[in-house]
């Protein structure tokens, strides 16, 4: 009896330290859903363009991801695995903290960082956000669980913006001199297809990507060569595009229009893939601690996916349809696309990246036949589309630009391999759970 | 006197950029009717080409319906439904077009605010569309009269319209 006793307390005494503070499973996800769609708002307000909202979301996923995680059982941190971060505030085991309460503690300095270059010096909507959420927690905790739990979140943020100051997106705010390549002699060299219009991000592949090693990493050229023989494999793809152009059907011009995710009007095609994620976590009821798992993982997939691709696109420096059109078909020189031609090159195409990066770590998450309804769209008088897999969305998304009239096939189908490259480094380098498995939710 | 002068001058060359820069899409326009004509209609070369936008209903913030008849020298050709997507940078007017033996096809006009050009596409059934399609990009688009002028104008040079006519 005796040893059964002492057995037992050697046991209790050895064993995983009971935490006095309460994890976040089993927590609604909608506070965090509420902070995305308030940074959807501004992107789409400020017109802030695909590659800046990419670096904005995958911030926001580290941000929720690192401010949960020591009340996420089995989880851990990000620090080591992620490019550049470490040594991050850590709470006392000893002392209870309010995960809830450090997370919107944490965001409203993160977000305020993270668009402050975007919005207006008086702009007060994250400071409210962060007020109702507190208050809210304030009224379920002890005043020095809130205090304590309020500078953890302070302090994790502020070593989380001094991570996010180093990764050179300020570098290329002040060089944003780009000196386009001559074409003369060299039409296969892109041009912007508008006047007075500037390269997009030219020095995007210069910041720190998050999980990708080298620079170039994920780039293959293109399996096709620039020609301007009419009977070339180049031809072809141009062929194509004019095909579709001609005999576009009805379903097709919805596709078009649904992924064109234009700046100004919508969050982009990096908004576009995370509202995708949140409808997943809305309809699968996953909780707060699923929900951030998520975020952290597509946002950090997205975000370079769009390195990997803006290296491409600024090395290859593909000439872009609507030019190549108009220079070589004599009864088209005023031709238009459907969707209106971003203004940077065209291999890759980005939005197949993204997306088939995007889909392949949800489909980790949520599993290959994974249905929804994509209405992100509806607010600006689009049907919703139906969803019958993230693998068939990602294709969707990535075909929709030729459709569109502003992609060649082989910079989509370059793009789909990018963006499946990226995701599998992703998750070969990032470990969320200690037991060596990614956590899979189901739908 | 020499200082009012002065100040005007100043008030003048401060306000001419902005001079141009009215609105071509207003609110109020999308819950009124519009209508113009075609005087040299490619279709109907010695009768011109009528067209009425009727308003219909508002069923979002940013979607308002409207039918679009087109008629020549009095006679109708048909009667297309309308949708139009007023958002902040954007304008979208759709005309839904269906003939007699043609299925349903969407004719899209995008127009850039800031930038104020009209994009017109469509992807005319067989048979349908003109032999020198071309549907170019309208730069400099003052009013919201001219925008659907334009519109229909591109219609008229791209499109059979004699696919769409109504028997009888």
């Amino acid at each position: 009896m005796i040893c059964c006793l002492l057995f037992c307390l050697i046991g209790c005494n050895t064993g995983p330290k009971e935490s006095p503070s309460a994890p976040i499973n089993g927590l609604s996800p909608y506070p965090l859903i509420e902070w995305w769609e308030l940074v959807y708002f501004h992107v789409a307000k400020q017109r802030i363009k695909p590659p800046v909202a990419s670096r904005i979301y995958a911030y926001l996923g580290i941000a929720i991801y690192q401010s949960a995680v020591h009340g996420m059982e089995g989880y851990i941190s990000l620090e080591g695995q992620v490019n550049g971060l470490k040594n991050l505030p850590q709470p006392d085991d000893n002392l209870e903290y309010d995960w809830p309460t450090v997370i919107h503690s944490t965001l409203y300095l993160v977000v305020d960082e993270l668009l402050s270059r975007s919005v207006h010096a008086d702009e007060n909507s994250f400071l409210v956000m962060r007020d109702k959420h507190l208050e809210n927690r304030r009224s379920v905790i002890s005043t020095e669980v809130f205090e304590r739990s309020t500078n953890f979140g302070t302090r994790l943020s502020e070593s989380l913006v001094e991570w996010i100051k180093e990764d050179q997106f300020d570098d290329t705010r002040f060089n944003t001199f780009y000196k386009l390549p001559s074409r003369i002699k060299h039409p296969e060299r892109w041009e912007p297809t508008d006047i007075n219009v500037e390269a997009c991000e030219p020095y995007w592949s210069t910041l720190r990507p998050f999980v990708l090693q080298e620079e170039g990493a994920c780039h293959t050229p293109p399996a096709i060569n620039f020609s301007d023989d009419k009977e070339s494999p180049f031809a072809e793809m141009v062929e194509e595009i004019l095909e579709y152009d001609k005999n576009l059907t009805e379903e097709e011009r919805d596709i078009a229009l649904h992924w064109a995710d234009d700046p100004g009007e919508t969050a982009t095609p990096p908004g576009h893939w995370t509202y995708i994620m949140n409808y997943a976590i809305k309809q699968s009821h996953l909780d707060m601690e699923q929900a951030s798992a998520m975020y952290a993982l597509t946002g950090i997939g997205i975000a370079d996916a769009f390195i990997a691709s803006w290296y491409s696109k600024y090395r290859v420096n593909l000439v872009r349809p609507k030019t190549f059109i108009r220079e070589n078909y004599s009864d088209k020189k005023g031709w238009e696309p459907l969707v209106e031609t971003p203004p940077f090159p065209e291999y890759t195409s980005a939005h197949a990246a993204v997306s088939q990066c995007a889909a392949d770590i949800l489909e980790g998450f949520l599993g290959a036949d994974y249905t929804l309804t994509d209405s992100t769209h509806f607010q600006i008088g689009l049907d919703p589309r139906l969803i019958t897999s993230f693998d068939a969305a990602a294709k969707e998304a990535g075909y929709s630009r030729l459709y569109g009239g502003i992609h060649y096939r082989f910079s989509i189908e370059a793009g789909f391999e990018q963006g499946s490259c990226v995701s599998a480094r992703v998750l070969e380098r990032i470990q969320l759970k200690n037991d060596d498995n990614q956590p899979y939710f189901g739908q | 006197m020499y200082k009012l002068f002065y100040f005007l001058v100043l008030f003048v060359w401060y306000l001419s950029p902005n001079l141009g820069a009215a609105q071509v899409v207003m609110q109020s326009y999308l819950r009124i009717d519009h209508s113009g004509a075609l005087p040299e209609s490619i279709n109907f070369p010695d009768k011109g080409l009528e067209y009425q936008f009727t308003y219909q209903d508002h069923p979002s913030a940013v979607k308002c319906s409207y039918t679009l008849n087109l008629s020549s020298d009095g006679k109708e050709i048909n009667t297309f439904d309308v949708r139009l997507r007023n958002l902040d940078f954007t304008f979208y007017l759709e005309i839904r077009m269906q003939g007699p033996e043609t299925a349903l096809k969407t004719l899209s006009a995008i127009f850039d605010k800031s930038n104020k050009w009209l994009r017109v596409k469509f992807a005319a059934p067989p048979g349908c569309s003109a032999e020198d399609e071309q549907w170019d990009r309208v730069n400099n688009i003052s009013d919201f009269q001219e925008l659907l002028l334009q519109v229909i104008t591109q219609l008229d040079r791209n499109v059979q319209l004699t696919c769409y006519q109504k028997s009888g």
